[in-house]
């Protein structure tokens, strides 16, 4: 594995083999990304839960007008 | 000879002498002299390069499908006041000191001059006419000036200001990282991805920042603001939906705005993201590094795996 390194002074191109250190980093990357998008996807689901909460409390006049205003926004 | 008409030499002399021989060889001679065309010249021919001398010649000089060689003359040191050879119409300018003369040269003299390090060239000092303002030039910078007899004018300063110049073309092939390194204070950079294609599915393209020539990426809890918080360890440049299929991933422009000035570097631009259900969405963003430092390299990495193909080409536009 590799870090691709381009000089933007000399115009050269070169891969360096990824020291241990940070091999390790690599691999924590992909760990962290795996915690952030499921926190990420936590937090829609519970967006998602609000909303539906949310919108159970409206009449069918203030849902339709609610969809209005997302759809045309709020000065139309 | 071809070309060349007989003259009359009248009736045979009684008496071959002096007068007379002169009297039958020099019209020749002079029909000869007077007449003598290309085809006349044997192609082995050399025309002695101490006879040769143009100054006298007051016709246009013609070529078909040939080039015209100029030579380079020896370097010349820059002083307040220089002397440009006699050994050529092109100069490498040495050293960085401010040039106020050059010693004139005829009118009409054009003369292309390299510059191997940054100096001033000063307006209307000495006998420069640089259209109004001193002219700074950085190494590798050419410059064209015409002679009127007296003054150089510029003619022409090969820097591009104001638009991007290519720097690089590069294929990127399964990399952990791409790092662009050597950024000078100065430039705008501009890095434009296409079809980045991640190694994993559902990722984000990240960036970071670094100080030390890419020794070490800045990557603490609060180093970047971007547009999902203020307080991140990278900038990230697209949502973490990007697919690996194939005609999937991610193609965009990333400006980095002078990254060489003491200021909390600035970075944006938009791109178009493939997400991993097949969806496009465009992918504006915005951010900055949350310390007032001299970045001098950066490296684009995927929130996981590696960037497993794509091209990257990189620019830079000069701000002064």
């Amino acid at each position: 594995m590799a870090n691709l390194v381009i000089s933007a002074k000399n115009k050269t191109v070169t891969r360096v083999d990824l020291t241990p250190t940070q091999v390790k980093a690599h691999e924590d990357r992909a760990r962290d990304h795996d915690i952030r998008v499921a926190n990420e996807r936590a937090k829609v689901n519970e967006a998602k839960l609000k909303k539906a909460k949310f919108l159970n409390t409206l009449t069918k006049d203030q849902k339709d007008g609610f969809e209005a205003i997302l759809k045309y926004g709020i000065d139309t | 000879m071809g070309t060349v008409s007989l003259p009359s030499f009248g009736s045979d002399p009684a008496t071959v002498n002096a007068a007379n021989l002169d009297g039958k060889v020099d019209p020749l001679a002079t029909e000869f002299n007077g007449s003598i065309e290309n085809v006349n010249i044997a192609a082995g021919a050399a025309i002695a390069n101490s006879k040769l001398n143009l100054s006298s010649i007051s016709q246009a000089i013609a070529m078909s499908s040939k080039e015209l060689l100029f030579a380079k003359g020896a370097d010349v040191a820059s002083s307040s006041s220089i002397a440009l050879g006699t050994d050529g119409n092109c100069f490498d300018i040495t050293g960085t000191t401010t040039i106020q003369t050059i010693t004139a040269k005829q009118a009409g003299t054009v003369v292309h001059l390299h510059f191997d390090g940054a100096l001033t060239l000063t307006d209307d000092t000495g006998n420069l006419e640089l259209q109004g303002s001193d002219l700074s030039v950085s190494a590798e910078d050419e410059v064209v000036l015409k002679s009127d007899g007296t003054n150089w004018h510029l003619v022409s300063h090969s820097v591009r200001k104001g638009i991007f110049e290519f720097v690089s073309a590069t294929a990127i092939s399964n990399d952990a990282t791409v790092a662009i390194t050597d950024l000078e204070s100065g430039y705008d950079y501009l890095f434009s991805f296409q079809n980045l294609l991640p190694q994993n599915d559902g990722v984000s393209l990240e960036m970071r920042t670094s100080t030390d020539n890419g020794s070490g990426y800045d990557e603490a809890a609060s180093d970047y603001t971007d547009g999902t918080d203020v307080a991140e360890t990278s900038l990230r440049l697209s949502s973490a939906t990007v697919g690996n299929a194939t005609g999937e991933g991610y193609s965009g422009d990333v400006t980095v705005f002078n990254p060489g000035d003491t200021t909390h570097t600035h970075v944006g631009g938009v791109g178009i993201q493939f997400a991993t259900d097949g969806t496009v969405t465009a992918a504006t963003f915005q951010g900055k590094r949350n310390a007032a430092e001299d970045v001098d390299a950066v490296q684009f990495f995927f929130s996981a795996g590696n960037l497993a193909s794509g091209n990257l080409h990189v620019f830079r536009r000069r701000l002064s």
